[in-house]
């Protein structure tokens, strides 16, 4: 348990104010459009499922890009008998954990106060947790695979940012292929054809278990970040 | 002045080796590129095939991704001033016979050279493939401008946040928020009733520049008659300047916020 405590200090005071910021910062945004401009609800109900769908999951994809490459002792740490890639997806957990406590605890007021269903393509309460938990999974798996391929935060950084925007930006565009279909990340919110929602939300789940064995793979051998410089 | 000279100049040569900066620009660009030749004709992209005015196709077509670009600018930059104190090289630059201040800019003119290069190959690449194929090469003057007036300017706003936010926050969550505050830029239109700089002088996504310069069709400028009008002139040249002016002017108070930060914590 202390191991825990220990690795939740470590992922970074960042990684875990992030989310805490973004759902902050856009629940407000709805609180503002829901009683100073009394707008329409279902565009309220569109800020709080896009804080579940689009920003929860970017801050889980950059706390997770800023794991690897960040230990300023990692000689030291590659000589301990636990390996660091264990340390690696502790920390994924912690990151993506604390994640799914804000999105959980978000639904739960979504649902409870009735904001959940004015949104129209929002799914049945318990199913529609897959509107965070798949795009939360995809994100963090890129983010870990970005971070053990270059072994840079900056980069992976980057990379993470670049895609979740040109998703974000070429959502009509990802709507022609079936394939682009079923990996987009904004399906809730961004609309995607009706019943590819659930087969959507499946392919990123199983794309993000993928990437993060991929990460976990390409971790085996960590003495290749050594020649890295730590930021 | 050598040892702004010589800070930018190391700073420019480190930072244009590290793959950080080349990966972050030339993903964008690329898969961009990719989908404006797989998609069809229903999307936006493939309109900038017909595109002919070199103009609009610098703006639109290879400006396509540009209102984000500071976001990237803003993730790669975002470890320079604060990794100094962190790999303890602060302290013994300080202990130099250098000026401080000189050191900082210079760290920062170089470190957004350097940034600025990868842009600017895109951006020459796009404006000699554009000029070849249509015969235009007017194409080559109008990416320099745009590059010029659209580009570096946001460059040197993101690279001034980057050396401020960090000091006072995380890194990682830094990099999140920058993400954040350039895409409430890029999102929010001026009908939007969320709150934004839309349209404005102080617009991020710099319109005045792109309405007036570039007669671009996504600049919104001039009086909307909503909250902040006073910051929505008629749209001259003066205006456009003006906010070319006002953007600088931000990043240089900024980095001038960022120095007087990095002086305190130093002491």
């Amino acid at each position: 348990m202390s191991l825990w405590r220990h690795e939740a200090r470590r992922a970074g005071l960042g990684a875990l104010l992030a989310p805490l910021v973004a759902a902050v910062g856009l629940a407000a945004v709805a609180i503002d459009g829901a009683v100073r401009l009394d707008q329409a609800s279902k565009s309220t109900a569109l800020v709080l499922q896009s804080l579940l769908e689009l920003a929860l999951p970017l801050a889980a994809g950059m706390g997770a890009a800023n794991l690897v490459g960040r230990d300023p002792a990692i000689e030291l740490q590659l000589t301990l008998p636990t390996a660091y890639r264990a340390t690696v997806l502790r920390r994924l957990v912690v990151t993506a954990g604390w994640v799914a406590v804000i999105a959980l605890t978000t639904a739960a007021y979504m649902v409870a106060s009735g904001w959940w269903h004015r949104w129209p393509e929002a799914q049945p309460a318990l199913v529609g947790q897959l509107t965070w938990l798949a795009p939360t999974l995809c994100m963090a798996g890129f983010g870990l695979l970005a971070g053990a391929v270059s072994g840079s935060p900056a980069v992976a950084s980057a990379v993470v940012a670049s895609l979740w925007l040109f998703e974000y930006a070429a959502a009509d565009l990802l709507q022609e292929h079936r394939w682009s279909r079923l990996l987009y990340l904004f399906a809730t919110t961004r609309g995607t054809v009706d019943q590819d929602w659930s087969a959507n939300r499946l392919t990123l789940i199983a794309a993000g278990v993928a990437m993060t064995a991929a990460g976990w793979l390409l971790l085996r051998r960590p003495s290749r970040l050594l020649t890295k410089e730590a930021e | 002045m050598t040892a702004l000279a010589a800070t930018a100049r190391y700073e420019l040569r480190m930072q244009l080796r590290k793959p950080a900066i080349w990966i972050a620009t030339g993903l964008p660009f690329g898969v961009y590129a990719l989908f404006a030749v797989l998609g069809s004709d229903s999307t936006g992209l493939r309109r900038h095939w017909y595109e002919i005015s070199p103009k609009l196709w610098v703006v639109e077509a290879l400006g396509w991704f540009t209102p984000a670009l500071p976001m990237v600018f803003g993730i790669v930059l975002a470890d320079r001033l604060v990794r100094d104190r962190k790999l303890g090289v602060a302290e013994l630059l300080d202990t130099t016979p250098t000026n401080r201040g000189a050191r900082l800019v210079g760290k920062y003119l170089g470190a957004c050279a350097a940034t600025a290069v990868p842009v600017a190959v895109v951006y020459l690449a796009g404006a000699v493939v554009f000029a070849v194929w249509r015969d235009q090469p007017a194409a080559l003057w109008w990416s320099l401008a745009a590059f010029v007036m659209i580009v570096v300017p946001l460059l040197l706003l993101a690279g001034s946040l980057s050396f401020l936010g960090p000091q006072l926050m995380p890194t990682p969550l830094f990099r999140v928020l920058i993400v954040a505050l350039f895409f409430w830029a890029g999102a929010t239109e001026v009908e939007s009733e969320f709150p934004s700089f839309a349209g404005t002088v102080l617009s991020l996504t710099m319109d005045y520049p792109l309405g007036v310069f570039f007669d671009s069709a996504n600049a919104t400028t001039g009086p909307a008659g909503v909250a902040l009008d006073f910051l929505r002139p008629q749209p001259t040249t003066g205006t456009a300047v003006l906010s070319l002016a006002l953007i600088l002017a931000l990043a240089a108070a900024i980095l001038w916020m960022a120095g007087a930060l990095n002086a305190r914590t130093s002491e």
